[in-house]
């Protein structure tokens, strides 16, 4: 059954272009478009389940929230350890769908994050952030890549980067924020091109789309504040480095996207050029004119881009 | 080719399940999908094109605060005029996802420039809400682009509140709310008689339900601010009269879903519905969530669907949040609440199950 959305376009366009009356239209969108019966009833049996379910948990919750003070710091402990080990046996139980196997296993990683927080919390380790962080990451790497739940990959990749960014922030204080921004680019661009190159080679490992694009999305975010950094704060030595980085991953990225054709590379990589132009164009000028012509140039590139974007779109749908 | 052929394809699938006397213009509307189906080009061409315009809009702010032309008040009155003049007109006639970028920079920086023109003049706010108001509605009359439209629909949607908030008469936010809620029913349910009225009616249906909806969830937000506003907080049972009542018709339009069509059986539900929902009575955000939610199922409306969700659990939140009860009361009253609704899940479980099977 073709996706609701659309049938309701193609309905919209029969209306326009034809003699349908309202009833006519009435009777096909109730039929194609609107949810009927089964699918109400499949959505109050869910919606209730959810709710139950939420609220239930969250009482627990609260519950736990209350009396956290006043518990003993074995108990504390106990309760959380005791989840995480809960929680990663039953991900082991065959019994279960493998869909709720990995959300399971998904669970068992955050709890241990909350273990770690817990204890860091009792006993006052007087631990920096980036300890935890690191210590929280290294810990969950082998369910992580044994889980085949690209969530938790992404929930991963984050925790990493939260790990070098604290670090960074607490122990390289000295480092300028080009500094910051070029690790944060060479480690994403890393993971990305080695993820691009494995997926597929083993039956294992497959990068789904939406993880690629997020994992691209960041890096040349990244990418991007680093050299808008770099150039209107004084030179620094990683500069030319972040540069030589950028020249090297963008062609091959819009050739990646160009080859699977996903108007998303382009897209993100011409609106990240636009952004890096117009920085440079501010720092090499004076006066309030500039500013007009950086509009017109905004509005004008992004403009053809957007057009050449949709002749390659119309291209690639006709064949 | 194949896409078109795909299209083709469907399009005589759902010809053939309508009536003999259909007649049908092929070829215009293949050329209005070519044209169209630029715009589905997903999500990636849509915020290039809107994260464009926004960027645009910022370097021209900067490029006027620079260049000290806030000035003259007259002059950027006339000059954004002329700005939002050119964008619409501008649409309308290059109708191309190209122009996009283009027309709503200019929309938004024109607006922009008559907010700060106006400012020298020292106008009442309301009269400045009323002009912004009044320039909407001839940009939709002349008008069909849907973001444009949109845009258009917000800004009508929103000088009501607006004023309201600053002319101090926040109680009648409530028939805003009432109005939205109506709106929202009368605008969804009726999609088929709107788009058979005439094209230019059709084009607004889009991009009137989601603003619709937009302009709802604004109106419970403001709600949560009674204390900080001057509102009188007795009066908040007045939206949930619009909120709950339209939840209650809209249950009643569904009983062929619940397989209750005597009126015996309608009364209990309706009764039923009013019950359980008379708790929250003094938290109408809550149940206009629920409202959202329930109107975007029954008409497919995905967007509203996640907007009403998102809100749903917000003011949920919120009101617990807000409650003046210890935490452990709370967590007890949120385990009983709970517990209901696995209750009912499992006693109506048997069944939806048997009827979802046919």
């Amino acid at each position: 059954m073709k996706a609701r959305h659309i049938r309701r376009q193609q309905i919209h366009l029969l209306s326009r272009h034809s003699n349908l009356n309202e009833t006519a239209v009435e009777h096909l969108l109730s039929e194609n478009v609107y949810h009927d019966r089964g699918e109400w009833q499949r959505f109050l049996r869910l919606s209730t389940l959810a709710l139950g379910a939420g609220f239930t948990l969250s009482g627990i919750i609260f519950f736990f929230a209350y009396n956290w003070e006043d518990l003993h710091r074995f108990l504390k402990l106990g309760v959380i350890a005791g989840l995480v080990v809960l929680t990663a046996s039953l991900s082991l139980a065959k019994t279960f769908q493998p869909a709720v196997r990995k959300v399971l296993l998904s669970a068992a990683a955050v709890l241990a994050g909350v273990l770690f927080a817990v204890f860091g919390q009792i006993y006052q380790t007087g631990a920096n952030a980036y300890d935890f962080f690191l210590a929280w990451t290294l810990f969950i790497t082998i369910w992580v890549v044994v889980s085949d739940f690209p969530p938790l990959w992404l929930g991963y990749v984050l925790l990493w980067n939260i790990t070098l960014i604290t670090y960074m922030d607490q122990m390289q204080r000295q480092w300028p924020t080009v500094m910051n921004f070029s690790v944060l680019f060479f480690f994403n661009a890393s993971l990305l091109i080695i993820a691009f190159f494995f997926s597929g080679r083993s039956a294992a490992f497959r990068l789904p789309t939406w993880l690629g694009q997020t994992l691209a999305l960041a890096t040349i975010i990244f990418g991007t504040l680093g050299v808008v950094n770099g150039i209107m704060q004084p030179y620094h030595p990683v500069f030319p480095a972040l540069l030589a980085g950028i020249v090297v991953l963008y062609p091959l990225a819009l050739h990646h996207g160009l080859l699977l054709r996903r108007i998303f590379w382009p897209a993100v990589i011409a609106l990240s050029i636009v952004v890096i132009s117009a920085t440079w164009f501010i720092k090499i000028s004076e006066g309030s004119w500039i500013y007009l012509f950086i509009t017109l140039f905004i509005a004008g590139s992004i403009g053809a881009v957007i057009g050449y974007l949709i002749k390659l779109q119309r291209k690639w749908n006709h064949e | 080719m194949s896409e078109q052929k795909d299209f083709l394809t469907e399009l005589d699938d759902l010809r053939k399940s309508t009536w003999e006397g259909f007649k049908f213009d092929r070829d215009a509307a293949l050329k209005d999908h070519e044209r169209s189906s630029a715009d589905k080009s997903g999500l990636s061409l849509k915020l290039l094109s809107v994260i464009g315009g926004i960027m645009a809009g910022i370097s021209f702010s900067g490029f006027l605060g620079i260049a000290g032309l806030y000035n003259s008040g007259p002059a950027m009155l006339f000059s954004g005029l002329m700005f939002i003049a050119v964008a619409v007109m501008l649409n309308k006639k290059y109708d191309l996802l190209v122009m996009d970028t283009f027309t709503i920079s200019l929309f938004i920086i024109g607006y922009l420039q008559v907010a700060i023109g106006l400012n020298d003049f020292n106008l009442r706010f309301t009269y400045v809400v009323f002009l912004f108001m009044a320039i909407a509605v001839i940009t939709l009359m002349v008008n069909r682009n849907y973001m444009l439209s949109f845009l258009s629909f917000l800004i009508l949607f929103g000088g009501f509140p607006a004023i309201l908030l600053v002319e101090k008469h926040e109680d009648w936010i409530h028939l805003y709310n009432l109005l939205m809620v109506y709106l929202l029913l009368w605008v969804n349910l009726n999609e088929a008689a709107i788009l058979s009225v005439g094209r230019r009616y059709a084009a607004y249906f889009l991009p009137l339900r989601i603003a619709i909806v937009i302009g709802l969830v604004v109106g419970l937000l403001s709600l949560l601010f009674i204390g900080l506003l001057n509102m009188q907080k007795q009066y908040v049972w007045l939206t949930s009269v619009a909120t709950i009542g339209g939840i209650a018709y809209l249950v009643d339009r569904l009983r062929h879903v619940l397989g209750i069509t005597d009126l015996r059986g309608r009364i209990m539900i309706l009764a039923a519905s009013l019950l359980i929902l008379s708790p929250i009575v003094m938290a109408p955000a809550i149940t206009g969530a629920l409202l959202i939610i329930l109107v975007a199922f029954l008409v497919s409306h995905n967007t509203a669907f996640v907007i009403g969700i998102i809100a749903f659990l917000y003011f949920i939140g919120q009101y617990y949040y807000d409650m003046k009860m210890t935490l452990l009361n709370k967590s007890f009253l949120m385990m009983a609440t709970g517990a209901g609704f696995l209750v009912f899940h499992i006693v109506t479980r048997k069944k939806l199950l048997a009827h979802e099977k046919e």
